[in-house]
């Protein structure tokens, strides 16, 4: 079973003379380059098709990253409202615009299922910079506050480890520096998540683009319509998301980092509770109503302790017709949601 | 630290530079602190527990040695077994037997108050439980004289390349190699180390990360008695290539980084998909495992010297034990199970000696394919939660259940058999493992660069844990 010396290519390599040796050693290594260099022109070619998505591992929604491009280049947003898919669906920004008669308008920033780690990643270090608004809307539910979900921790460390956001973290080690330099420096690392598949490079082969819902201000505006549709698939991921659950820890610290962060930047900031049809996902926690409770009590004590102004619209009647399943408003939620948010900006 | 992470990247060299600058003692007390230094970086908890496993069988093989009667030997012996067994069973299998017992009694109607403890499960304590008990083993059978160096007897069993996920060595072979005094590697050891961890990380992370949400996209659906019949298929074709391509490839970086410390270990594998038969799979898959349960479990129960029917039964509980080897669960169970039923249908169809060595042509396509699937059907008992999924999955498939299928997953899928199939019918022709030393240097470093670029592009992100970490 063990592996005999010859069994290693020693044989021929023995018997060539030494400079003979070095020059294959050299033709090797050119061979490897030439490789390395053509993939590396490959990926540059195909850089420019890629979805800006493939950026952020395809946490943040490509249209989302076009939109902030285009708002930044004519000057940014007056409101930024962040979140999850519930805000997307649940905050209108041109209502909001209306409702607040803000010069520049508003966006909204929205991610599927992120941790309040996210939110701030994606908030601080990358959209705040570009949009420069005057008033930073972060809207929550207890999923993003939960400290011990397992996809709330996938979430975050997919756009921590894409080429985008290992770009915008800063001061962690020579190894961090290192990966940041080499994304800098390659495009085959740059655009290898989208690359590595073969459907995507087909696409882009193809001039395919995947169809997008997000409107030109960040709306998400497939559910406009809905009416309440309770799906097993969407049941399994809300419980998937709250059990185990513990509100605190890390989480909450993100928040209070985007806060500290938006208000060291003149900032105002609002605090939103999102509404959620209570009877359905209450029950999805995994002690049910006192994790509900814990978190709500949290959320009113940080929102003190930050002196934010904190929007509690589960204080509220939301009746079934307000939803279009058990934690996404539907366009009649949304006007409601948009007008308490609005309400709170005025004040 | 895993083989697939920068801290390895890093341990490797620094641990490499500076035993060749050692001499024979302080290389194994080197061997001995790294390896000791890698396993704590998983739980420095568990590292007890490894010390304890190795002086326990170091003392009871020197008493073994010194031992006047066959009695006090065989006592030394059982000694030995019962402790790391015990150990071994505590750790990995209390929950489980409790469980199940629990769950068995409460089927007749009682409700007995069972114990709630929390065990850990030590990394690799299937596989240096092995390797420590087939030293103690050889020792009583009088095939290895006793060591007298607790140092070389500790550095053999923790050997970090090899300490987590095997290959699972004979003291017989490892442990001389660690006591023989070893020189400076030549050039080609190196450079054929090298090339072997390159072919294990591209195993590893083009082949088995990039298949694991094809797998875990498929068994998700197959098991809840969803997904399309093909996309199911697929999946089980995925998740045999993802095993082969991540422990096969963790046993390549193994051999890789022992060969660069001047030590070989065993090969594992020898392209098992190309198999004709089930035991000609295990001759070539997990060769250190199969051969260990053949030499030390399947041979002592009698082997097939006690006629037909106690070979059937020899092969079947051999597999069955092997099958809960892989971990506490009814499916692995079920998968030994399978395989004991193939192996006892090559026995009883004249196909319990296959000519391993007769080269693949054409005229064995057939029964190379259906060897493939019977050992897929396996798989979908071993990769699924529990046996009732594994159920719905198989009758999905077999009922041509419908649903959709996503193009670039079967893609994907296509792609890596490719790759394997390459590498594979290249070592296997070529008799070589190590075969594309043997090229020409443009071709070689063409082959070199693909790699490379494959590793590029499939990791990034935290690395993904090696599956047989969890045995």
């Amino acid at each position: 079973m063990t592996t005999s010396v010859d069994d290693l290519g020693a044989s021929e390599v023995l018997a060539m003379p030494e400079p003979r040796r070095r020059r294959r050693g050299a033709r090797v290594l050119c061979a490897v380059v030439l490789v390395l260099l053509v993939v590396e022109l490959v990926a540059r070619l195909l850089e420019p098709q890629l979805s800006p998505a493939a950026r952020w591992n395809h946490a943040v929604p490509g249209d989302h990253l076009e939109n902030v491009e285009r708002l930044s280049a004519a000057g940014g947003v007056d409101v930024l409202v962040v979140g999850s898919s519930s805000v997307g669906s649940g905050v209108d920004p041109d209502q909001l615009a209306d409702d607040t008669r803000v010069r520049r308008g508003a966006y909204n920033l929205w991610m599927n299922g992120p941790s309040a780690q996210s939110i701030e990643l994606l908030t601080s270090r990358f959209a705040m910079p570009a949009l420069s608004p005057q008033v930073l809307v972060v809207a929550v539910s207890s999923r993003e506050l939960n400290d011990v979900g397992r996809s709330q921790r996938d979430h975050v460390e997919v756009l921590r480890t894409s080429s985008a956001g290992r770009t915008l973290l800063t001061g962690e080690g020579p190894v961090a520096r290192l990966e940041r330099w080499i994304t800098r420096a390659s495009a085959l690392v740059r655009t290898r998540q989208e690359l590595r598949q073969p459907s995507r490079v087909l696409d882009v082969l193809l001039g395919r683009r995947e169809r997008s819902a997000i409107g030109p201000r960040g709306m998400d505006t497939e559910r406009v319509d809905q009416t309440l549709e309770i799906l097993p698939a969407h049941v399994e991921q809300e419980r998937e998301a709250l059990r185990p659950f513990a509100v605190g820890g890390a989480e909450l610290e993100a928040l209070a980092e985007l806060v500290d962060a938006a208000q060291a930047r003149g900032i105002e900031v609002v605090l939103v509770d999102m509404p959620v049809l209570e009877e359905v996902y209450v029950p999805y926690h995994q002690r049910g109503v006192e994790d509900d409770r814990r978190y709500r009590a949290v959320l009113a004590s940080f929102a003190e302790a930050q002196d934010v102004e904190l929007v509690q619209a589960r204080e509220l009647d939301w009746d079934e017709d307000l939803f279009a399943d058990e934690n996404h408003l539907n366009g009649k939620g949304a006007r409601r949601l948009t007008g308490l948010v609005g309400d709170a900006i005025d004040r | 630290m895993t083989f697939n992470s920068l801290q390895y990247a890093a341990f490797l060299p620094c641990v490499f530079l500076l035993y060749w600058a050692l001499g024979h003692r302080q290389q194994n007390i080197l061997l001995l602190g790294g390896s000791y230094l890698f396993y704590g970086t998983w739980d420095w908890r568990f590292l007890g527990l490894l010390l304890f496993s190795s002086v326990v069988d170091f003392v009871i093989g020197r008493q073994m040695g010194r031992a006047g009667t066959d009695r006090h030997r065989r006592s030394l012996l059982l000694t030995s077994l019962v402790v790391n067994l015990g150990v071994l069973g505590f750790f990995k299998y209390f929950n489980f037997f409790v469980d199940s017992a629990t769950e068995l009694l409460g089927a007749v109607g009682l409700a007995p108050a069972t114990p709630v403890v929390e065990v850990l499960l030590p990394v690799g304590i299937s596989f240096y439980t092995f390797q420590s008990l087939s030293y103690t083993i050889d020792v009583y059978r009088r095939r290895l004289e006793p060591t007298e160096s607790l140092l070389d007897f500790c550095a053999f069993v923790a050997f970090f390349p090899q300490l987590v996920a095997g290959p699972i060595e004979r003291a017989t072979h490892l442990l001389p190699e660690i006591q023989r005094t070893r020189r400076r590697p030549r050039w080609y050891q190196v450079r054929s180390g090298c090339v072997l961890i390159l072919l294990g990380l591209f195993k590893k992370v083009v082949i088995a990360d990039a298949l694991a949400p094809v797998v875990n996209e498929a068994f998700a659906q197959g098991e809840a008695g969803s997904g399309h019949w093909l996309a199911l298929l697929v999946g089980a074709y995925a998740f045999a290539l993802q095993i082969y391509g991540d422990f096969s490839g963790y046993s390549d970086i193994a051999r890789g980084s022992s060969r660069l410390f001047g030590i070989e270990l065993m090969r594992n594998f020898e392209q098992p998909y190309l198999s004709r038969s089930i035991t000609e799979f295990w001759r070539r898959w997990h060769i250190s495992l199969s051969s260990w349960l053949r030499d030390y479990l399947y041979v002592p129960l009698g082997g097939n010297r006690r006629g037909p029917r106690r070979t059937s039964i020899n092969l079947a509980l051999t597999m069955l034990l092997g099958g809960l080897w892989h971990g506490a669960a009814w499916t692995f169970v079920a998968w030994g199970a399978l395989h004991g039923l193939y192996l006892m249908v090559d026995r009883w169809t004249g196909r319990e000696r296959p000519d391993v060595d007769r080269p693949v042509g054409a005229g064995d396509l057939a029964s190379i394919l259906w060897t493939f699937h019977l050992v897929c059907l396996a798989w979908v008992f071993f990769r699924a939660g529990s046996i009732g999924g594994a159920f719905s999955y198989v009758l999905r498939i077999l009922t041509f259940g419908s649903g959709s299928v996503v193009l670039g997953s079967v893609l994907l899928v296509g792609l890596a058999a490719l790759a394997v199939i390459a590498v594979d019918l290249g070592q296997r022709t070529s008799g070589h493992h190590d075969v594309v030393l043997r090229w020409p240097e443009l071709r070689r470093g063409l082959v070199y660069g693909v790699a490379v670029a494959g590793i590029v592009l499939f990791s990034g992100g935290s690395p993904v844990p090696f599956i047989y970490f969890q045995f």
